[in-house]
């Protein structure tokens, strides 16, 4: 039933629901309901559309937006629009430029974000690239973490190798004119966290209550309680760290 | 359940591992999420670890890491069931489990020519068991009846089997570990299995064994 042969193309434009099912290509450009779960080759849905069941898909592109009442699986999955899944996500590759709002918890091979990313639970991800709004409420675990702050994002744990937190560039040169022209309060880009460990930290703008890491590097604009590194320690002269050890 | 915890911050410091590592290999799944325990204290939340499990595990990683990639030593420590399958002749040779468990299982089932992971799991848990003596061979028929009927619902979950007897009668039970269970006062716990560390012990020996070699579907 589910080999790819026996599957056949499915097409919704307009106002329609089907029953779900094995598909070669789905395609969604009206609205509609998938009454359970959906298993395509690749799914591309330029309306609305709502699955009840679970998503599996080796491709998805979402450029409407989607709500999906189950797990979500993908090799790999665009977000052009917006999706809400209250399951779980897994993909091999996941871009959102839209807006993705997972309920449950995401675990992706790669994870680029220019747009609205909130987890509810853990995100662990072998590379995580953001530019955009990022909420996680659990911990994201990532190989390599690079946040390019933009608007405040709210993390409440960070754990992995490489972490790099910055200010986006075009908001650090939209800023300087800013400063500059309108003597305007300087524009904001925050990250918020508990804390973050990982064998490599370079952080900026950055409030934590703890930063544990081998080679720890405090930027500009942060605020953190308790650094504690084996390896290297530096720190910039506008960064506020009120204890710093030096651990083994 | 565990009172000897070792914090997140110990545990580095004695193993010599990094963070970076230990975020590794959570994500990879080498280590448990039930393994990490959040507690309060006066610095704030800390993650604390059963020490002697988590001690064990680093010392396995670290060992195995030189012959075996990440990814198959998740294979090993993972409690979902690998796809393995082996003749019976493999499984008679009793390098793995006694001939007699293996009698008991073709008994119940009737003869097979393969065994796939779940049938030697089952073969397995039997054989610990009769070997150390806690069930008689006909008790062992339940036991096998329930892993054969349950222990798919708990697929990738770790669970325990516990063997209780209440007068005479005896009863095999599945619970999803780990979790509190009493029992009455009249009643025995004649045995007790951890199913993923029997599932671990035995992806193992079938490595070392060479039996899993070019069998893997």
């Amino acid at each position: 039933m589910n080999d790819d042969t026996s599957r056949r193309a499915l097409r919704i434009i307009g106002n329609s629901n089907s029953p779900g099912g094995y598909f070669t290509e789905a395609t969604i450009v009206g609205d509609a309901v998938i009454e359970s779960d959906l298993d395509s080759l690749s799914l591309k849905c330029v309306g609305n559309s709502r699955i009840e069941g679970n998503l599996k898909s080796r491709s998805a592109r979402i450029v409407g937006s989607g709500v999906v009442g189950g797990n979500v699986s993908c090799n790999r999955m665009t977000i052009a629009g917006n999706m809400e899944a209250k399951g779980s996500i897994k993909a091999e590759e996941l871009i959102v430029r839209g807006g993705l709002d997972a309920r449950g918890s995401v675990k992706a091979g790669d994870l680029r974000t220019r747009g609205y990313l909130t987890v509810k639970e853990n995100c662990e991800a072998e590379r995580f690239s953001s530019t955009g709004q990022v909420a996680v409420g659990g911990l994201l675990n990532a190989g390599r973490v690079d946040i390019k702050l933009r608007g405040e994002c709210s993390i409440s744990e960070i754990g992995g190798e490489t972490i790099r937190v910055n200010r986006w560039s075009v908001a650090r040169l939209k800023e300087m004119f800013r400063s500059i022209l309108l003597s305007n309060p300087p524009l904001s880009g925050l990250l918020v966290t508990n804390t973050i460990e990982g064998d490599d930290i370079s952080i900026e703008h950055t409030r934590a209550h703890s930063v544990r890491g081998t080679n720890v590097r405090i930027g500009a604009g942060c605020a953190i309680e308790l650094v504690e590194y084996r390896g290297n320690y530096h720190k910039h002269k506008g960064a506020k760290v009120k204890s710093e050890k030096k651990i083994g | 359940m565990e009172n000897d915890l070792i914090s997140k911050k110990d545990l580095l410091e004695l193993t010599g591992i990094s963070y970076g590592q230990l975020y590794r290999w959570k994500r990879k799944m080498l280590i448990p999420e039930d393994w990490f325990v959040r507690k309060s204290t006066f610095t704030g939340q800390e993650t604390f670890f059963p020490r002697d499990k988590i001690l064990a595990r680093v010392e396995k990683i670290k060992n195995m890491k030189e012959e075996s990639s990440l990814d198959e030593l998740a294979d090993i420590l993972s409690p979902s069931p690998k796809d393995i399958e082996i003749t019976a002749a493999e499984l008679n040779s009793g390098s793995i489990v006694s001939n007699a468990a293996v009698e008991l299982f073709q008994d119940v089932f009737g003869l097979r020519e393969h065994f796939s992971f779940p049938d030697i799991l089952s073969v397995y848990i039997l054989d610990k068991m009769l070997a150390s003596g806690d069930i008689s061979g006909e008790e062992g028929r339940v036991l096998l009846s329930t892993l054969e009927g349950h222990l798919d619902s708990f697929k990738g979950q770790n669970c325990d089997m516990i063997f209780i007897r209440k007068l005479g009668t005896s009863v095999c039970v599945l619970v999803s570990a780990p979790n509190q269970i009493s029992f009455d006062k009249g009643a025995r716990i004649a045995g007790r299995l951890n199913v993923a560390a029997c599932i671990e012990e035995l992806k193992t020996k079938l490595l070392n064994g060479g039996l899993a070699n070019g069998k893997t579907i």
